[in-house]
């Protein structure tokens, strides 16, 4: 059971996200907007982990992820992504999230996605 | 002289070691059999079986000193003593004494992957970098191949250097390969670090780690390497006139694979003999025929492994886990020798695991408890495999507690997965498969042995994954038993063919349960969604007619129900056409996420015929069409 901050645009898609990662025994500590917001709730959370939508107003999570590893450089980071967005993904990685999600979210993939990079 | 002398030993003990590996492994499983079987030995079996653990404990202590292993020499010379002492009747065999030389049965397991990793027995050896060859297959479901690419080099990378990739590392970040690459890495650590590395990336199928490579030259690519190993191989042969031979899984997948091709090409073939009437080539046909379904039957055997090689390892844990809590369990193995296909019984481990946790901390009472129920202090679990058909069932079965039925269904309720009107209206069988729902655990505290994490429903969804299926069944106070039932192979399977809309579709036959003809006036509309009232189930419905945006017209139709992890539910096509064997091709890659496609098969006219994959077609019923 870990503690989960979930950022994302859509307040519908951070209530899937929190259903499925509720039922499977996570908790979900804090959610944000946007990439700001995200920031601000990381830093007062400290959250094991935070699930981070790429495509957002203000400061987009790529933008988010770079910004959070370079302040906290164990933070563990997945990133939620739309299909045949490889180029973004791997961007995201590169600043340093450790794994990703694909939209619409399917329940045993997030689990095992999320559980894998908690282990790390 | 004394470098030449040194290189000569270090010659030979190279030549040797995988012989010794294999053989020190041979008595360690001895040795430690025999200890777990000494708890409940009578007075005679003891001296039999510590005779036994004594001559295996021997044995390795003189592999050892020959290969100059001197930390195995000392811990075997060790266990000798003890054993001297207990076989002369110095001491008695208590449970304690047990645990103390399956310790050391540990340490030297230990000793001997230490030994494997990096040629030295001794933990604290100098440490020496050396080459890994790393073969990376990803999961076919992966969308990103480049990411899960990168991220594995990254984290390799965080351990040591990587000296090669195949194909290149643009191409890797790219996602330009087929799901599978290499990866020559330059490492102090050994094997186990590279597994934990990569032990953090979802969506990794397979990893497999070559021997290390003692003396990394730069140059020595992985190609080099790849010839190296085999000439390697080939003198080996030559010398010891090997009667076996290791063949890598991927090879024999090929040959399976061309089998395939063979079996579909041969009923083309055939079909021509009976199209022109050539009587020749019929008498001909039947013969190739033969010869093909005996290839068949020969390659799928080559694959098949007896279950002893996964089940060995059980007995231990079952012994480490009730000794960690106090309970008292007679574990007993069945039908050991009984086969499966390799691959089937490597992803079959870990839930079987899993249920032996379960068995052990949630099914077996502590002695008290049994006692007063009036039952044995011990508790007896069964792990068994028997043959069925065309399938392999394995059962873990304890005759514990058995489970709470009306506590699974108020768990389910607290949880949210169910409403109280619908657990309710759930028969006591349907309640009990409330426990294979996403997220469900029933131990009230989590231990350290179960509730990892792992639920029921992900032992089903790794069973259902290998076209399998899951039954539980439990009695209160007697216990409970979980069946799982395996297909021999995954390669070719039995299916039923349907018919929507003029085209045909496979359905793997072990997710249907049963086919219902029906008519547009039986389908009931609830809640906005299309239903299907089955005797007394209700069934959601999903018209495999809108793939095709076509409606139906109001002429029979034929329901088909199939079991997915979330429920049945009714999958609504024109006819049902037979059921018939098929071989398995996976979907291509640029068909890869395509939701609801399991693969394809070409049948004996050389027509293609999508393979429906239920788990995810049911999904994108749940989505909305």
């Amino acid at each position: 059971m870990a503690k989960i901050l979930v950022v994302d645009d859509a307040a519908f898609m951070r209530l899937m996200l929190k259903n499925i990662l509720e039922s499977n025994g996570h908790e979900v500590v804090g959610e944000a907007a946007d990439g700001v917001q995200s920031l601000a709730k990381y830093e007062q959370l400290k959250p094991d982990l935070v699930t981070m939508d790429i495509v957002m107003p203000q400061l987009d999570g790529i933008e988010a992820t770079r910004e959070i590893i370079h302040n906290y450089p164990d933070a563990k980071i997945i990133m939620c992504t739309a299909v045949g967005q490889q180029a973004k993904v791997l961007e995201a990685m590169k600043a340093g999230a450790k794994g990703y999600i694909i939209k619409p979210f399917q329940a045993p993939k997030v689990v095992e996605e999320i559980n894998k990079v908690l282990k790390a | 002289m004394s470098t030449e002398t040194d290189m000569d030993r270090d010659i030979d003990v190279t030549r040797y070691r995988d012989a010794f590996l294999e053989e020190t492994k041979e008595h360690l499983q001895t040795l430690t059999e025999s200890l777990i079987e000494l708890e409940n030995a009578d007075d005679a079996l003891e001296q039999e079986l510590l005779n036994r653990a004594f001559r295996a404990a021997h044995t390795i202590k003189g592999m050892s000193a020959s290969m100059g292993f001197r930390n195995m020499e000392q811990m075997c010379h060790s266990l000798e003593d003890i054993l001297d002492a207990l076989r002369n009747g110095n001491g008695n065999v208590t449970p304690d004494v047990i645990d103390l030389l399956l310790r050391y049965t540990t340490k030297l397991e230990e000793a001997v992957t230490r030994i494997e990793d990096t040629g030295n027995d001794n933990g604290s050896a100098k440490r020496e970098k050396r080459g890994y060859e790393i073969r990376v297959l990803l999961d076919r479901a992966c969308e990103f191949r480049g990411v899960r690419g990168f991220l594995v080099l990254k984290n390799l990378e965080e351990i040591g250097e990587i000296i090669e990739t195949v194909p290149s590392r643009e191409d890797i970040e790219d996602g330009r390969f087929e799901y599978e690459f290499r990866v020559l890495l330059s490492t102090e650590d050994g094997e186990e670090a590279i597994k934990d590395a990569l032990s953090a990336i979802a969506e990794i199928k397979n990893v497999e780690i070559s021997k290390p490579n003692l003396n990394l030259e730069k140059e020595q690519g992985l190609k080099a390497g790849g010839d190296k190993d085999k000439n390697k191989a080939k003198n080996k042969n030559k010398e010891s006139g090997m009667k076996s031979l290791r063949i890598s899984t991927d090879k024999l997948d090929k040959v399976v694979n061309l089998v395939g091709e063979l079996v579909i090409n041969k009923s083309r073939l055939a079909q021509l003999g009976t199209v022109y009437k050539i009587e020749e080539l019929d008498s001909t046909m039947a013969i190739v025929g033969r010869t093909i379904s005996d290839l068949q039957y020969e390659v799928t055997q080559m694959r098949m492994i007896p279950v002893g090689y996964v089940f060995n390892r059980f007995p231990k844990l079952v012994r480490d886990l009730y000794r960690t809590l106090g309970k008292e369990i007679e574990f007993v193995v069945e039908g050991k020798e009984i086969e499966l296909d390799k691959t089937i019984l490597e992803e079959i481990a870990d839930p079987i695991v899993h249920l032996i946790r379960n068995a052990v901390d949630h099914g077996i009472e502590s002695p008290e408890e049994r006692e007063k129920k009036g039952k044995k202090r011990k508790g007896t679990i069964k792990l068994k495999a028997k043959r069925e058909t065309a399938h392999v069932i394995i059962s873990v079965e304890d005759d514990g507690r058995g489970i709470d039925v009306a506590k699974l269904r108020a768990i389910a309720v607290a949880r949210g997965l169910i409403t109280a009107d619908e657990a309710a209206r759930l028969s006591d069988e349907e309640a009990l498969n409330l426990i294979f729902m996403p997220g469900f655990s029933t131990a009230e505290s989590t231990t350290e042995i179960s509730g990892r994490g792992v639920g029921m429903d992900v032992v089903k969804a790794k069973v259902e994954m290998l076209n399998g299926s899951v039954e539980i069944k439990t009695m209160k106070n007697e216990g409970t038993r979980v069946l799982l039932k395996l297909p021999l192979t995954t390669a070719i399977i039995r299916a039923l063919i349907v018919e929507v809309c003029g085209r045909k579709f496979a359905i793997p036959l072990s997710n249907v349960c049963e086919i219902a003809g029906i008519t547009q006036a039986e389908m009931k509309s609830v809640t906005g969604k299309e239903v299907l009232i089955l005797r007394d189930s209700v069934l959601p419905l999903f018209r495999l007619h809108s793939l095709f945006g076509q409606k139906m017209d109001g002429k029979r139709l034929v329901a088909v129900v199939v079991e997915r992890a979330e429920g049945r539910i009714g999958l609504v096509v024109d006819a049902a056409l037979g059921q018939q064997e098929i071989v398995v091709k996976p979907p291509g890659e640029h068909l890869q996420s395509v939701l609801g496609l399991g693969g394809f098969t070409i049948t004996g006219d050389g027509s293609v015929i999508p393979i429906l994959d239920i788990s995810s077609l049911s999904l994108r019923s749940d989505v909305g069409q």
